[in-house]
């Protein structure tokens, strides 16, 4: 069991939330009894691969399809020209790629043409019989360098490679500065690091001759992806059904219409049959979203106590050969600039640029990370300069329940402080501090996240839900959020049976199915838990409401008198007269009404979408916010540079935890990710843009004897708009994980290593500079 | 090129005999996926780095994406689907269901497979030796805390 610390009187307790029960997938899961898009198999199904480009950048001269289309048992062959002018991409406007290349190719990796053939080893091999004739351009893959005037254009017609930029002050800069005792400077990079979820992303498309289209998708947005298809396709969304299945980890990299998928779709339309489109792993090391590698310059006044005065962020966003998500990634990365400290004075000047390799998406806490990696790691830089422990200034700055946010947001929870202390004392950080092992460091790193994000794909972040209950009293949830392996599904269960006052186990969840759920925008943005668990909690009301009017005519008391426990409808004064749920919700759907239990909610929150100046109007973009704060403590071998991660102690503030054992879950895991990106992540190119590494021998995943201990501490705040006080817990641990490593490094050689991944051959290179500079 | 004839093979497969024609070039994880249907045997790489298709062939824990089906004759074969008898678990997938050793469990076949080998080769493992243990297997999801201590748990 995790330790559960609640800083607030309000904690209630209650029958199903907040009890570490088994998740309800848990015995399929490891039976797999569960179906992934892997394993969908329909009859007469044929199978899809895509031709690549080859080159950074290059004109296509010529395509030749006529060998391929010649190969027994394929069935068709595609290039741009045989399908529809459609044009995707995730943020609007910025709908800038072609699902199959027109003209020219902007990474390695961009698709050309496809192919569906009887199976997958035909259509691969008539792949390779495909004749392209490309003219090959200069390329760019640095951001910086593709801003310069004159630097390769990777979309023509524009004038420069900035897909966008954004300027904000938010009060003065200048002034702030000069307040300021000292100011500091430091620049950092963060690698493009890959999703590697272990699923590589797949789908299986289906198209009558009416052209309705039926879709088994690996993806986090179910809804969204049927809305942005239906809007890329110019088709009603009615014309297009998104079938369940379980997705085999997202992180982010899911949360796309890609290629791929209208690939398959026109495969599917083309031959009539079903088609089924599986990427192999070095496929999906290229074909999918990354992380945007970012260029952070830094710029911090701060008093002689520790507080910052003002701070300028300068950041340039890569995002590859397409925007796709990069606009609202660099969104998501200037609002978290260090706003979870007191900082009267903040200006930023960000940049999202086009170049030439992969395309940046988003990615568990999307620019967050990145940010945090390099302010936390500046911040920790400045406490050194002025003496101050890491902890202490952290503790100075670390904003307060009830303050507000330069960008409008009204901290209505917050245990950031909590968490800090929570952290140090569960890493023993004082008594280690003191002792002070050779080798040995300890760093810590705070971040904060938001809980939903208006503006993923609108003025919109709405997740809705049905509940019914069926004349046996069981409950069905609907929701049209997907459990990607987060729990969801077990926590949509916990909240609607509480709220019912039913038994966990007659609840039943449905997910995903665009036929029979309602429009969730998805499990992104580390939004579930608060967004679509709201949606679930008032629809399981509504139900609620539906059955209590009838118990209250069964009963003879007063609607407001009832209340529904542990399956038993009671008067509350007159706790005799009672009738089972399960009793009265087949009285109302079988014997005396004969009408269907059908409860309905929906959250969207009161949040505020960005204005024209990229900055929010109160209370912000999302409705409330997670705080965290991590420990670690690392050893590192002098001679070899090798980052041995020992123990960390990471405190999240989840507002209340609806699963403790799934809430610490995500902590491990979201460790595990912030992890690498400091570590050994990161897709490397050679000069001419080639991958270097992908495979995973080349690219390095932590490994479970990588992994350190960990101690999770879940401080609940309890959120005032969240369900039963809950917020999001999916991102925090990520973000925080890379600078309290990187701190922790710092703390163990002395040296400070700014550019992401901190590899052994830096550290030892780093160290060799010190001893030749002493 | 002259096409691959195929070849007619038989393997054991969780005690059951299956026979079919496969082409000799075609891997135990395609077998298995393709031709018998057991699709809990993964793939997450094709190339023996994530063991995502663990399987245990005459005990041991090996990848079927880097075994021929062919080469898989006569030898017996057990798959995540062969481990538990209908209802009951095995003892490994019960602690890895209570411990919440999963997430999006894509990866949890050949973790359980994994670790049913370690604990036949070594009853008792230390926390060091499970973690040194799994090193073949990757998990993208659940940072192997809860991995490790189901395992540590049914050592006990």
């Amino acid at each position: 069991m995790s330790e559960v610390l609640t800083i607030t009187k309000e904690r209630k307790e209650y029958s199903v939330v907040g009890k570490e029960l088994p998740r309800i997938d848990g015995i399929d899961k490891v039976t797999a009894r569960v179906q992934y898009v892997h394993d969908v198999r329909l009859p007469n199904m044929l199978w899809a691969k895509i031709l690549r480009s080859p080159h950074a950048h290059a004109w296509i001269k010529r395509i030749d399809t006529r060998k391929a289309e010649q190969l027994p048992g394929v069935k068709a062959v595609m290039t741009a020209n045989d399908i529809p002018n459609v044009m995707l991409g995730t943020t609007h406007p910025f709908l800038d790629k072609a699902p199959l290349a027109r003209d020219k190719v902007r990474y390695v990796g961009d698709e050309v043409a496809a192919v569906a053939a009887i199976n997958e080893e035909t259509a691969e091999k008539a792949t390779k019989l495909i004749e392209v004739e490309y003219e090959p351009l200069p390329h760019v893959l640095d951001p910086e360098e593709a801003m310069k005037q004159g630097a390769p254009l990777v979309h023509d017609g524009l004038n420069n490679n900035i897909v966008l930029s954004y300027h904000n002050e938010l009060g003065s800069l200048e002034q702030g500065l000069k307040e300021a005792d000292y100011v500091f400077e430091e620049r950092f990079t963060t690698p493009q690091q890959a999703h590697a979820c272990m699923e590589t992303h797949g789908c299986v498309a289906i198209c009558d001759k009416e052209d309705n289209i039926t879709v088994w998708a690996s993806t986090q947005i179910p809804h969204t992806f049927r809305m942005l298809l239906a809007k890329f396709l110019k088709i009603p969304q009615s014309k297009i059904a998104v079938k369940k299945v379980s997705v085999g980890g997202g992180f982010g990299g899911k949360s796309e219409v890609y290629s791929y998928d209208l690939i398959c779709i026109f495969l599917a339309k083309k031959t009539g049959r079903p088609v089924k489109i599986i990427f192999s792993r070095e496929e999906e090391f290229l074909g999918t979203t990354t992380r945007h590698p970012i260029v952070f310059e830094l710029k911090t006044g701060v008093r002689k106590d520790g507080t910052i005065a003002a701070s300028y962020i300068k950041s340039i966003h890569d995002t590859g050969a397409y925007a796709s998500q990069g606009p609202g990634v660099v969104l998501c990365t200037v609002m978290k600039g260090g706003l979870h400290y007191r900082i009267p004075n903040y200006k930023y000047d960000s940049y999202c640029v086009y170049t030439n390799r992969p395309i940046g998406g988003a990615y568990r806490a999307p620019g967050g990370a990145q940010m945090t990696f390099a302010f936390e790691s500046h911040l920790d830089m400045i406490a050194k300069k002025l003496g101050i422990d890491p902890v202490e200034i952290r503790l100075r700055n670390a904003v307060r329940q009830g303050e507000t946010s330069l960008i409008g947001t009204k901290f209505v929870s917050c245990g950031l402080t909590e968490c800090i202390e929570k952290a140090v004392s569960a890493i023993d950080w004082y008594k280690k501090k003191a002792e002070k092992r050779a080798n040995r460091g300890l760093g810590i790193a705070c971040t904060w996240m938001e809980c939903g994000f208006r503006g993923f794909i609108g003025d919109t972040d709405m997740s809705s839900a049905f509940v019914k209950v069926q004349a046996d009293g069981s409950v069905e949830v609907l929701t049209g959020g997907p459990d990607i392996g987060t729990g969801f599904q077990t926590a949509m269960a916990q909240i609607a049976a509480e709220e019912l006052g039913v038994d966990y186990k007659d609840v039943r969840v449905t997910t995903s199915d665009t036929d029979s759920t309602p429009f969730d925008i998805g499990e992104v943005g580390n939004r579930s838990t608060f967004i679509s668990g709201n949606a679930v909690k008032a629809a399981a009301a509504d139900a609620k409401k539906q059955v209590l009017h009838a118990a209250a005519n069964l009963l003879g008391c007063d609607l407001l008198n009832l209340e529904s426990r542990n399956g038993k409808i009671l008067c509350k004064d007159n706790p005799e007269k009672s009738m089972a749920f399960k009793e009265v919700a087949t009285y109302i759907q079988l014997v005396g009404m004969g009408v269907p239990i059908m409860g309905k909610g929906y959250c969207d929150p009161d949040s505020t979408m960005a204005n024209e100046n990229c900055t929010w109007e109160p209370p912000g973009p999302s409705p409330t916010y997670s705080f965290g704060a991590l420990a670690a403590e690392v050893e590192v071998d002098p001679e070899t540079g090798e980052v041995h991660l020992i123990e960390m102690a990471c405190a999240s503030d989840c507002g209340f935890a609806i699963n403790p054992a799934a809430a610490e879950g995500q902590i491990e895991g979201g460790i595990h990710h912030g992890a690498g990106l400091t570590l050994t992540e990161g897709l490397l190119f050679d000069d001419a843009g080639q991958p270097m590494n992908q495979y995973f021998t080349d690219y390095k995943v932590l490994d479970a004897a990588d992994m350190p201990r960990i101690k999770s501490i879940l401080v609940e705040t309890i959120d005032p708009k969240g369900p039963f006080g809950a917020k999001g817990v999916s991102q925090l641990e990520t973000a925080a994980s890379t600078a309290a490593i990187a701190n922790a490094i710092y703390d163990a050689i002395g040296v400070r290593i700014r550019d992401a991944p901190i590899t052994p051959e830096k550290i030892v290179e780093a160290m060799d500079r010190k001893r030749n500079e002493k | 090129m002259q096409a691959m004839e195929k070849r007619m093979v038989k393997l054991s497969v969780n005690g059951d005999d299956y026979e079919f024609a496969v082409k000799p070039n075609r891997t135990l994880l395609e077998a298995l996926n393709d031709n018998l249907g057991l699709t809990g045997t993964r793939y997450g790489c094709g190339t023996g780095e994530c063991g995502a298709c663990t399987v245990l062939i005459d005990g041991e824990p090996k990848q079927a994406c880097l075994m021929l089906a062919i080469s898989a004759e006569g030898k017996n074969i057990r798959t995540v689907e062969g481990l538990s008898d209908g209802e009951g678990l095995h003892p490994v997938q019960r602690a890895f269901v209570e411990h919440g050793a999963l997430q999006c469990g894509f990866c949890t076949p050949g973790f359980v497979m994994k670790a049913v080998a370690l604990l036949q080769e070594n009853p008792h493992p230390t926390e060091e030796e499970i973690r040194h243990y799994l090193r073949g297997n990757l998990c993208r999801c659940t940072g192997y805390a809860k991995i490790v201590k189901a395992i540590a748990d049914v050592a006990r």
